[in-house]
């Protein structure tokens, strides 16, 4: 199923690490693994939903993709008209015409936009500083359009930010996002500072941008029933790995790695109470912890054994289908206490 | 009432009105709130932002801010265990009773707990002045062996080792779980959460929503539990609230609102909730935005939002409360004319 689709980002081993220092003279320290040798394909015309815990290095891979910050090893292929270009080790000038292919919605509204400059400023900026526009007319009328799909009122573009609720801040923030025609999105947590309300609006909107304008986002998000509901293909981070990747239904309805089970597991649901009893692990969170072998999960893990200190698993497929990843050495195990979990639910 | 169903009232709200001065104008917060809260029960707050939740549980504590003004006819009656009872709307600022509730009896939890530890003073630092303040234990001994009962009470892994670390030391869980076991040091009978989890990751939140509700149970206090989030407030509240604009619109036990909900506010906010099964469809979303509170809206606040508006009456005039079933209260033209066709 993968294959026949058209692959528009390739991610191969990704790393970005953070260095950290240590006394009066900075001396380095060591490195903070945030993004350590992640593989992602992303297809084009899909929502790539990016789901783990605050510290997980998901910001920071979505950020790692558009270089805002610089990746430590391995490449981003990103394809354009049929050819596919290495995007990590262009130079800075042949970087920027990729720069208008892929654009970010960052989490915080509040904090995104310059209180200084207006609406219309905010918008017509990436024209400016990467289009090929240079009058003021054409940018005008294009800005005018782009706030119009976002649901902005033409009167709003005079008016400075601090003159909006969050739902509409992150509207003008999609509208910069969309003005230079993208086709890759990274939306990092868009809807995690708004209200229910609102964030059903934004959702809708991200949505329905992207049917009309055949955009692929990747969604970073730690609310897994947002996730749930915009993804095609969910992948689940912990300390800078991917633990499990597969379709939505899959990692929704068959999850096979323990801590992808916690997750679900720890989502409170409307309908009925339950969250009744989580199986609790303290949740060990060291640099020494990250740089040491095995597998990340295990201290928080019900499966773990020996060799799980040992050697960290890598992502393997259970089914004859290739959709459906695991990094778990138990994954099987998994599948059967699943079983009888949701037989006994029954 | 207050002896329904053999649970007596703690904490009683009547009438509460909360107006904020502003440079721009008056904004009228909370319009009106009434509810009563019975010992043992967690009552649920849900609302949007500006819906006045925070303004109503800080006024219980009389923690709002210089330019807020309550109404005259307004009361927070709360039950003394020793003093009988106390209106808390009519305690001046340095009124000497505050030492005995504030911390004491009533305490509070804040939403963001890495903005509500000082960060100069050790973890232990904060035990020992409730102690000091509230307990009147002077052992040195005797406070550290409490204090540690109650952090390894909230799941601290290490006790001793958090005792002697500073705030920011801890990760965002573990400070609220630290918050919370200084808030039931006292075993306090009224404890006020707002937005306990909404800073946290869905693990930790799980793990704090299941420690509330056991510690509840251990120790026999009411909640009153704040949050926009309406999976939270199913897991952990027996009452709900449903507020907007500073006003209460729905009212009955969480049951009921989540399966049969009346009002239109409710079954918008219910259905904007993203649900797995619910793919590929869009979500209904409360149209428009929240007016302004400078200039609220008359009649029903909801009105110029409301898909269910019967014109030239919900503009007009404010509905009133409407017994459904038990405690099932809703304000609403639209379902009263709904129950007079039903009967």
């Amino acid at each position: 199923m993968y294959e026949n689709k058209d692959v528009l980002l390739s991610i191969k081993d990704l790393k970005v690490y953070y260095s950290t220092s240590k006394g009066i003279f900075k001396n380095s320290a060591g490195y903070i693994k945030a993004v350590d040798g992640v593989n992602l394909n992303i297809y084009r015309g899909q929502t790539l939903g990016l789901v783990g815990e605050s510290g997980c290095g998901k910001t920071t891979l979505g950020k790692g993709i558009l270089k805002l910050v610089k990746p430590f090893g391995g490449n981003i292929y990103f394809n354009i008209d049929g050819n596919s270009h290495d995007t990590i080790n262009l130079h800075e000038k042949e970087f920027r015409s990729f720069r208008k292919q892929v654009q970010m919605i960052f989490q915080d509204p509040y904090a995104s936009l310059n209180p200084r400059m207006t609406v219309r400023d905010i918008i017509a900026e990436p024209l400016i500083c990467l289009g090929s526009m240079k009058s003021t007319n054409e940018i005008d009328k294009k800005v005018y359009e782009v706030a119009v799909m976002c649901n902005l009122h033409p009167e709003h573009l005079s008016r400075f930010p601090h003159a909006f609720s969050g739902g509409q801040r992150q509207r003008i923030a999609i509208a910069r996002a969309l003005v230079l025609n993208p086709s890759f999105i990274v939306c990092d947590e868009p809807v995690s500072a708004l209200d229910v309300s609102t964030q059903a609006n934004i959702l809708n909107l991200l949505i329905k941008l992207k049917k009309d304008f055949g955009l692929t986002y990747l969604f970073i998000g730690h609310d897994l029933n947002v996730v749930a509901y915009i993804s095609d293909i969910v992948a689940v981070m912990h300390i800078g790995k991917i633990m499990e990747i597969g379709t939505t239904d899959d990692i929704f309805n068959n999850p096979t790695h323990p801590y992808t089970r916690l997750l679900l597991r720890s989502v409170p649901d409307v309908d009925k109470e339950n969250i009744k009893k989580l199986r609790m692990f303290s949740r060990a969170f060291s640099e020494k912890f990250t740089n040491s072998h095995g597998c990340n999960f295990r201290s928080r893990c019900e499966y773990a054994k020996e060799i799980c200190n040992k050697t960290a698993p890598s992502l393997r497929t259970l089914n004859s289908k290739n959709e459906h990843f695991v990094a778990c050495n138990f994954a099987e195990d998994v599948i059967v206490s699943e079983y009888f979990y949701k037989k006994k639910a029954v | 009432m207050s002896s329904e169903q053999g649970y007596e009232t703690v904490l009683e709200i009547k009438d509460l009105g909360i107006s904020f001065s502003t440079d721009e104008g008056d904004v009228r917060a909370v319009n009106g709130v009434s509810f009563a809260l019975k010992k043992g029960i967690t009552l649920g707050i849900v609302g949007e932002s500006g819906s006045g939740k925070t303004a109503t549980t800080q006024s219980i504590l009389g923690l709002l801010s210089e330019n807020a003004r309550i109404d005259n006819c307004s009361k927070v009656i709360f039950k003394h265990p020793q003093k009988g009872i106390i209106d808390l709307i009519k305690l001046g600022k340095n009124d000497t009773n505050w030492s005995d509730i504030r911390g004491r009896y009533i305490s509070m939890v804040f939403q963001e707990p890495s903005a509500s530890f000082s960060p100069i003073y050790r973890i232990r630092d904060y035990f020992y002045e409730t102690m000091d303040l509230h307990l009147k234990i002077k052992d040195k001994n005797k406070r550290e062996e409490f204090s540690l009962e109650m952090l390894s009470k909230v799941g601290i892994p290490d006790p001793k080792g958090c005792f002697g670390r500073y705030p920011f030391e801890l990760s965002g869980g573990m400070k609220q779980r630290v918050m919370i076991a200084i808030a039931l040091l006292t075993h306090p009978l009224v404890v006020i959460a707002d937005e306990p989890t909404s800073a946290l990751d869905v693990v930790v939140q799980a793990q704090i929503l299941l420690l509330l509700r056991k510690l509840q149970q251990d120790l026999g206090m009411s909640l009153i539990f704040v949050s926009h989030d309406f999976g939270v407030i199913r897991q952990i509240a027996d009452e709900v609230a449903i507020m907007y604009l500073g006003e209460v619109v729905e009212y009955g036990s969480i049951k009921q609102i989540t399966a049969s909900p009346f009002h239109p506010y409710t079954k918008l906010l219910l259905g904007a909730i993203p649900r797995f099964e619910h793919r590929n469809t869009f979500l209904s979303s409360v149209p428009g935005d929240i007016p302004s509170p400078l200039n609220r809206p008359s009649g029903c606040p909801l009105h110029t939002r409301c898909p269910s508006i019967i014109k030239g009456l919900c503009d007009k005039s404010s509905p009133n409360f409407l017994t459904i079933k038990g405690k099932h209260k809703v304000r609403c033209f639209f379902c009263e004319k709904l129950m007079k066709e039903g009967n």
